[in-house]
């Protein structure tokens, strides 16, 4: 069974430079609480550029999140913003990072067949 | 309510009470306590000896404070009609009042004060829409405080009441007081909230926060005020409105949860106290001359929440700017889409228009070269996202069919578009100023790829499309028959063809065939459309003409403000000089504080502007129509690294001058001098004839 975070994370390195970031400098890190223990996943941002690491090493930016919930987060299941004003994310530090790096997580699918990125009709 | 309203805010924290500074809220007023869009207050009724007080006075001291001076109530044989209740409240993180009362008789007073407590915890959704709560409350009482909360789920938000020397109960505080003859007695309380409950952790904590203090925010108020330019002129009355929307403009200020301190102005109070795309874009370009900073943090905030990817429910796109972000219940649990909602077509286009304006009044070429992929990805949805039936317009179509907006320009009620004999039009629809606003942005745009993005090829792109919109527009939406461009096209291409106010935007985007302007603005300033204030959204005659509908035939105040903007790009220094002078009439009529909308009914008839029932006020377009009035009169524009002064003040006013503007030429003086030098005791007389102005011009210039 495929890991929804795991593949996140490695698709979000393998991506290579992510535009969207390019202004962007800085470190956040997830605290994945499950069961019994805490993941950590630290995310260093450097103008577009995602480096990945498993450590708990300090951030700028700190994320504490459930996994199940964090797994709804990056299947597109799941809103950050919504998530948080519930009460079920916790955010410290510079916010304005994870308020970028959310912009990377997918959108709540639909029934309807995927888009193909232009909603442009023939004319 | 029975006696008036009294509002104090900060930010998006503000309350609603009456006159006596009670706030006892029915489930659908938006009256009490409110932060983050929820109510944290619906009930704060203070009672001396179990009777409400009567107000002699309410005194506005700055935005964020209010002091109410009661007495008991009078016309009874009550016996302490020899005191005097003092209630100094303040919008300082939550809400602190202060209560004297004093003793004017030669006999000691006991006296029992209370203050009724409850919160409902409302969404303000639930409030606007008459909605019920689905979670449950609770409270606790511990030593001297009370704390309201409801939870819902992981939901949680809690009001705590904080005050020394009293008794407490689940409804509130009293306190048992004894006064000396000619006594004082005071107490202090403070009210604070919560988004996540004192029992958890904070949820979101930015390393950029700080408490706000009284002392601080007097200072900030007095520094924003210092810095902004400084108006003199022969009329009074401008002066107090110019003044009003200054500090407005400060109350309005807020940091969106997640901005650290950076701030931008929230829409309008009481429905629309938060970041709205439109709003925020349209209220910093009025105040470019004045107050630049507003402009720089709205670009990078927009910026920053820009649309990623598509989500039907927010009818979100790659590259698309915000609607309108809400913080409350029902947004957290998804039963409405605004975390954030990208439901706006005009808020994109908007975006690359202020990214242009501002660096060409501050020279700031770092934030445009930041915002570069932001640009870019809003370029390309209007290409690739808005163009819904591959025709090269901007249309809209909801994607949330349940809690989306039908109306996604900024007329937004459903009713807003509509042919000339009333029926609605099918969607999507492409209303006619989307068009403009596109042409303006790749206009704008092209001037920034080349001048520092350095990519002359887009330029020259851009500026080859927007040729070809502005032809393709000038052939598809002109109303042949009425000589005006129709409001919208139809799914079919079909024109929606009422005549609107719409088209006097078209004017500021630049996007009308000269030859064709003249006719536009003879119908703007017709009788029609023009009622002597100003321009009505929809053109008297219409089959949905109303003078009292939202969008369907009052008079928008920012609306005509960018209609000004647009009289003076095509040189009709006259009409736009007229159009100011009407609007600021109807500001003096509001105490220097023009609502979001009054009725549409002919000058001369009701004599002052009718306000429409539930305009908002202070609103931030609003509060920023006088600022962009004062640039039309005066004719600023920056051009290269000049201040460019070219006025024309309308009848009544003598002289005109603002000191000060900053911009990247530092701080320049722009002055204006009237055609006509009007004697004071002139102008009481002229005034009210600015409907028909142009007679008194040619019967004066003869």
């Amino acid at each position: 069974m495929t890991d929804p975070t795991e593949q996140f994370f490695t698709e979000l390195v393998a991506h290579g430079r992510h535009p969207l970031l390019q202004t962007t400098t800085g470190t956040i890190r997830f605290d994945v609480t499950g069961t019994g223990r805490t993941e950590h996943w630290h995310a260093r941002i450097d103008k577009g550029h995602v480096q990945v690491t498993r450590g708990d090493d300090t951030a700028d930016c700190v994320v504490r999140v459930e996994r199940a919930l964090f797994d709804g987060i990056v299947t597109g299941h799941v809103n950050t913003m919504a998530a948080t004003l519930r009460g079920q994310v916790e955010v410290e530090g510079e916010l304005h990072l994870i308020v970028m790096l959310q912009r990377l997580f997918p959108g709540r699918p639909t029934p309807q067949p995927a888009h193909t990125g232009s909603r442009r009709q023939p004319r | 309510m029975s006696i008036g309203s009294v509002r104090t805010l900060d930010g998006n924290t503000f309350v609603v009470s009456d006159t006596r500074g009670d706030i006892e809220a029915h489930p659908d007023e938006p009256t009490g306590l409110f932060s983050w869009d929820t109510r944290f207050l619906s009930r704060w009724i203070l009672t001396v000896n179990g009777k409400r007080l009567t107000p002699l006075s309410t005194d506005d001291l700055h935005y964020f404070e209010t002091r109410f001076f009661l007495v008991p109530a009078t016309g009874t044989v009550y016996v302490d009609a020899t005191l005097s209740v003092i209630r100094r409240r303040a919008v300082i993180d939550g809400l602190r009042e202060t209560l004297t009362i004093l003793n004017h008789a030669g006999q000691p007073a006991d006296l029992t004060v209370r203050i009724d407590a409850g919160s409902d915890f409302a969404d303000l959704f639930e409030v606007k829409d008459h909605l019920k709560k689905k979670g449950k409350y609770y409270t606790r009482i511990t030593d001297n405080q009370l704390l309201l909360g409801y939870e819902r789920e992981t939901f949680r938000r809690e009001t705590l009441i904080v005050t020394d020397g009293a008794t407490l109960d689940d409804q509130g505080l009293t306190y048992t007081v004894h006064l000396d003859p000619h006594g004082t007695w005071t107490t202090d309380i403070q009210v604070s909230h919560s988004m996540w409950g004192w029992a958890e952790h904070q949820r979101v904590v930015s390393n950029q926060q700080q408490a706000h203090s009284r002392r601080g925010m007097e200072e900030d108020l007095a520094a924003w005020m210092e810095d902004a330019p400084k108006l003199e002129c022969d009329w009074e009355p401008l002066k107090h409105t110019y003044r009003r929307s200054l500090i407005d403009l400060a109350a309005l200020r807020f940091a969106p949860m997640t901005s650290g301190v950076r701030c931008l102005p929230a829409a309008g109070l009481p429905w629309f106290m938060t970041m709205f795309g439109r709003d925020s874009i349209l209220t910093s370009l009025q105040a470019l001359p004045f107050v630049p900073s507003l402009a720089a943090t709205t670009l990078l905030e927009l910026g920053a929440r820009q649309g990623s990817r598509l989500d039907d429910f927010r009818d979100e796109d790659p590259g698309k700017i915000l609607h309108e972000m809400r913080y409350g219940e029902l947004t957290a649990f998804e039963e409405r889409p605004h975390s954030p909602y990208y439901g706006s077509a005009d808020s994109t286009p908007l975006f690359l228009i202020l990214l242009d304006e501002y660096e060409r009044w501050t020279g700031d070429t770092r934030l445009v070269q930041q915002l570069e992929y932001e640009a870019r990805a809003a370029l390309n949805w209007i290409d690739e996202y808005a163009d819904l039936t591959g025709t090269g317009y901007i249309w809209y179509e909801r994607r949330n069919p349940d809690t989306g907006l039908e109306n996604q320009c900024w007329k937004d009620s459903w009713d807003s578009i509509s042919y000339r004999d009333g029926r609605l039009p099918g969607f999507p629809r492409a209303t006619c100023e989307l068009q403009g606003y596109a042409y303006d942005a790749k206009k704008r745009a092209a001037r920034l790829a080349r001048l520092v993005w350095k990519d002359p090829e887009l330029a020259d792109r851009l500026e080859q499309q927007a040729a070809d919109l502005k032809e393709r527009f000038n052939r598809d939406f002109w109303v042949e028959d009425g000589q005006y461009y129709a409001l919208a096209l139809d799914a079919d291409g079909t024109k929606v063809d009422t005549l609107s106010s719409n088209i006097g935007h078209l004017l500021w985007s630049g996007i009308v065939d000269r030859g064709r302007a003249k006719a536009v603005v003879g119908h703007l300033m017709g009788p029609r459309l023009y009622s002597g204030w100003g321009i009505r959204t929809l053109a008297e005659g219409e089959e949905r003409y109303n003078p009292v509908g939202y969008h369907v035939g009052t008079v928008w105040p920012f609306d005509n403000s960018f209609i000004a903007w647009g009289l003076r790009r095509y040189g009709y220094k006259t009409e736009a000089a007229r159009l100011a002078a009407g609007m600021l009439d109807a500001a003096e009529y509001f105490d220097g504080r023009l609502p979001e909308a009054f009725c549409g009914y002919p000058r001369d008839v009701t004599k002052y502007p009718v306000p429409y029932p539930t305009a908002c006020s202070p609103q931030a377009w609003s509060t920023g129509t006088p600022l962009l009035l004062l640039g039309t009169m005066l004719g600023l524009q920056a051009v290269g690294n000049h201040l460019v002064v070219d006025p024309a003040l309308p009848i009544g006013i003598g002289h005109l001058a603002l000191l000060d503007v900053p911009g990247r030429w530092g701080r320049r003086d722009a002055y204006g001098r009237g055609r006509v030098q009007v004697r004071a005791t002139d102008r009481r007389k002229l005034r009210p004839q600015l409907s028909g102005l142009e007679d008194v011009v040619a019967r004066r210039e003869q």
